[in-house]
């Protein structure tokens, strides 16, 4: 997956907890740990909006492009 | 609370348990019915050589649709008049060579000496009898019981929808579609088990009309197919909720 989640960055930024953000936000730790390992397949704009919101910042800040060769072959994830 | 407890007993919680419940009586129930088919079978192996088979007079038991609709074409091209019923016995026929038809309550009964006991045993499990059994309907009882069994230990409130669900409903509805095939191929054995005796009235040879508990006992051929659809719909919901489970 060509996306990387900089979430841990942006927590370590505001000195804010995960179990914090997703009480700010009102998602379970669980999926939010999800999102902060890369696992996830996608993430809703009403999620990216709320931890946004509790983050202060903008997508970007979160989300990054590093794409590898091997990702832009067709059929893969 | 009170509220809280009604939804857990009433619930799918509480569907799910009564439905074990129920599903595990019927496999016990297979297991009872095994048991006494293997005493059935000694008791016609060894026993009289009489058989009686119930009769359906009014079509024959193979493709009665086609038989009906020839029927009435033919009746129709000759100019007759339309029947209410086609076929029935006008009247018994008593004490006839060989055989004779008794007066059931609720349908002709043909009855006959067959010395071969492997014969009458065969008749038996093909559904030959005024009982509820027959072979196929112990194995769809026996193996559609085991499938609905796992399915139900399979399924909980949290998951519902797994493949190995998907996978066991398309199993059962290939076992009911199967068995619906069967069913004709029963007959065709009927007919060459049981002589062909012949009685005044009839178009076909009285093997022709012999009645299998099958038809009762057995779901039919649409019950397969609904079961095939649900069992795709199922699938398709299985991948979605796969799908949604990494969305965050």
């Amino acid at each position: 997956m060509p996306i990387i989640v900089n979430l841990d960055v942006m927590l370590a930024r505001r000195k804010m907890t995960l179990s914090a953000l997703a009480e700010a936000v009102g998602i379970t730790l669980a999926n939010l740990s999800i999102l902060k390992s890369g696992k996830a397949k996608a993430v809703r704009f009403s999620t990216l909006a709320a931890i946004c919101q509790a983050l202060d910042c903008q997508p970007g800040d979160l989300l990054a492009h590093g794409p590898d060769p091997a990702d832009l072959r067709p059929g893969t994830d | 609370m009170q509220k809280e407890r009604l939804k857990h007993w009433f619930g799918l919680r509480g569907m799910l348990l009564l439905s074990r419940v129920v599903v595990g009586m019927l496999l016990f129930g297979a297991f009872v019915f095994s048991i006494q088919a293997i005493g059935r079978t000694y008791d016609i192996a060894t026993g009289g050589p009489e058989v009686r088979l119930a009769l359906n007079t009014f079509s024959p038991n193979l493709f009665p649709a086609l038989h009906d609709a020839k029927a009435g074409f033919d009746e129709g091209w000759q100019g007759n008049p339309m029947r209410e019923d086609r076929g029935p016995l006008p009247t018994l026929q008593a004490a006839t060579t060989g055989f004779e038809l008794a007066a059931n309550p609720r349908e002709p009964l043909l009855r006959y000496h067959e010395p071969t006991p492997w014969k009458r045993v065969t008749l038996f499990y093909l559904g030959a009898s005024n009982s509820l059994f027959s072979l196929p309907w112990l194995l769809f009882l026996a193996i559609g019981s085991w499938l609905l069994w796992r399915l139900l230990l399979d399924v909980t409130p949290d998951a519902p929808f797994t493949f190995a669900n998907a996978r066991r409903l398309s199993q059962l509805s290939l076992l009911v579609l199967g068995l619906a095939i069967w069913e004709k191929v029963a007959y065709y054995l009927v007919r060459a088990l049981v002589p062909t005796f012949r009685a005044p009235g009839l178009t076909e040879t009285l093997n022709h009309y012999v009645f299998l508990n099958t038809g009762n006992t057995l779901p039919n051929v649409w019950m397969g197919i609904v079961l095939a659809i649900i069992a795709i719909v199922y699938r398709r919901g299985v991948a979605l909720s796969q799908e949604a489970e990494l969305v965050i």
